[in-house]
């Protein structure tokens, strides 16, 4: 095994988790989640020796292969065991409760502001940096970033969660 | 009230364990970079990479076409003629030769072939640690049509003469691209020792092996200087054989025309791939040697054809298409299943000249033959 090879290697072990959530909070699905991942690690493993920033490249690469995943049709008709579901379901635990709760919002969140609260608040991305990974301008993703909280904070609301307000100083940032 | 960072979390939630590890992810990627590399080097116009039986990458050739001296060389003059050197007239896309032999390598039959050329593969056969058969590719022979001239750091070096014509011998270094060896070990862009072979097998018509003698890794099989001689030696002119393609653009910029062949069949121990590139006629007359796939090459569309080793979902859209810079930053591709098959295409525009749009309308006008009989393909009128 060559040195680059095991790079590569530790790159993935400690970066699988972080990809895996960041597709599924993406696209909703882990299945949809799991094939971005791999389909996306296969093509940094081919330009490994070439990309200089592999975390960003990753990134970009999983997210926007987690948004084609949703868009494609056999997915959109088949309905994933591990999706999010389409309401809450009520009769289990609170924090599961919860969860269920939560990914009911996230799933009504249209896909590209979702991406940009993805990376925004989970992966701690700058507008910069999201503007770069999603190709979008800067002023795009700060504007999605409102709107998308803002549909995230209403539609948590009808579920009886509430948004912290200070993260309206989040969309100037 | 919650924090956003912690309602993702809970969204998240407990993820189920992935269905893939590592050493997965590792070899879906190094399938990816062999089909990269086919369709590269297939589209390139090249005889370069081949499979083993294994399925491992075994090694690449020399590559006449896609490899550069460091240092350009002078051009030697011609020698004299020892006999007067035969008439040969070879049409385009004609395949011109056949597999041949001589000491402890094959020439395979010829699998890319354009107005201007044709290539072949040469191969060292040896078994693999499991005492299974397997090929090394080693160099290549490239057939010149008569009237077109060799690059010229091929024609010089110490004079020669093969069954009395002339010739030049020399090693040089030269830059190697998507090089794969024997023991599977890929480099790229790196420099080569490698020894060329130059001579007129005709009037006018000249033919070149290439094979590289050192690299920075291991090379397991490799040609001498007497190898080379040896294999021009044993090297003849055939019945003709017209090249097929199979596939039919229906929509192609206007005045684009074929421009090269590569690949026979799906079946055979060399490429498994068939790329089909369309040109600019103005790029595709004359007798100036392009391989198309280079950006330097002018405005080019490639249609590679790849077997699928695994099937695509029956219940896949049938005519949608992805698009993307999968290859690199600036070579957008659109791939395509090909309904009812197990192959699928890929459609490139290497120069990138192309809009997005124009690339989709050209790979849905494409309409295939039976791709799993070669011989019912369409001939090159």
């Amino acid at each position: 095994m060559d040195r680059s090879e095991e790079e590569f290697r530790q790159f993935v072990s400690a970066r699988l988790d972080s990809l895996r959530g960041l597709a599924y909070l993406t696209c909703g699905d882990w299945q949809a989640a799991d094939d971005a991942v791999a389909r996306s690690l296969s093509r940094l493993y081919v330009r490994w020796a070439r990309v200089t920033s592999p975390e960003r490249y990753a990134a970009r690469v999983v997210v926007r292969a987690a948004i084609d995943e949703v868009r494609r049709p056999w997915r959109r008709e088949v309905s994933a065991s591990q999706a999010f579901p389409e309401v809450g379901e009520p009769d289990l635990t609170d924090s599961v409760a919860e969860r269920m709760r939560v990914r009911a919002a996230l799933r009504q969140v249209p896909a590209g502001q979702r991406a940009v609260l993805v990376l925004r608040f989970y992966a701690d991305m700058s507008v910069e940096e999201a503007a770069e990974v999603l190709g979008r301008s800067e002023g795009t993703i700060k504007s999605q970033t409102m709107r998308g909280l803002a549909t995230l904070r209403r539609l948590l609301a009808t579920q009886d969660i509430a948004l912290s307000e200070a993260l309206k100083e989040a969309t100037d940032a | 009230m919650h924090e956003i960072r912690d309602l993702l979390e809970i969204g998240k939630g407990h993820a189920p364990p992935p269905p893939y590890g590592v050493d997965d992810i590792i070899a879906a990627g190094q399938r990816r970079r062999r089909r990269l590399l086919t369709q590269r080097i297939g589209s390139a116009g090249f005889v370069a990479v081949g499979l083993a039986v294994s399925g491992l990458l075994v090694a690449n050739t020399a590559m006449v076409s896609a490899n550069r001296p460091v240092t350009p060389p002078n051009v030697a003059p011609p020698v004299v003629a020892e006999q007067p050197a035969p008439a040969v007239a070879i049409a385009p896309f004609t395949f011109m030769f056949d597999t041949f032999s001589a000491g402890g390598f094959r020439v395979l039959p010829p699998q890319v072939v354009t107005t201007t050329y044709q290539d072949a593969n040469i191969v060292a056969d040896y078994k693999d640690t499991n005492g299974k058969a397997a090929i090394s590719y080693v160099g290549t022979l490239t057939v010149y049509r008569p009237g077109v001239r060799p690059p010229a750091e091929f024609l010089y070096g110490t004079k020669v003469t093969v069954h009395g014509q002339p010739g030049f011998a020399n090693e040089h270094d030269q830059d190697t691209y998507n090089y794969v060896n024997g023991g599977g070990k890929f480099s790229n862009a790196v420099s080569a020792r490698a020894n060329t072979l130059a001579w007129q097998y005709g009037a006018n018509g000249w033919a070149v092996i290439n094979s590289v003698i050192e690299l920075p890794t291991d090379l397991p099989h490799q040609m001498t200087a007497a190898d080379e001689r040896a294999l021009a030696d044993a090297f003849s002119l055939g019945a003709p054989a017209q090249a097929r393609i199979p596939l039919q653009a229906g929509h192609l910029p206007a005045g684009w025309k074929l421009a090269s062949i590569s690949g026979r069949s799906f079946t055979t121990e060399d490429l498994p791939s068939v790329t089909v590139i369309f040109a600019p006629s103005s790029a595709v007359a004359g007798n100036t040697v392009r391989h198309f796939a280079d950006p330097s090459d002018g405005p080019a569309v490639v249609f590679t054809i790849i077997h699928q080793q695994v099937p695509p979902p029956p219940d896949a859209p049938k005519t949608k298409s992805t698009c993307g810079y999968f290859s690199s930053d600036t070579d957008l591709s659109c791939s395509w299943d090909i309904p009812d098959t197990r192959y699928a295409v890929v459609v490139r525009d290497p120069a990138n000249t192309l809009s997005e749009t124009e690339l989709k309308a050209i790979g849905e006008s494409l309409t295939f033959d039976n791709l799993d009989k070669p011989d019912t393909w369409h001939q090159i009128p």
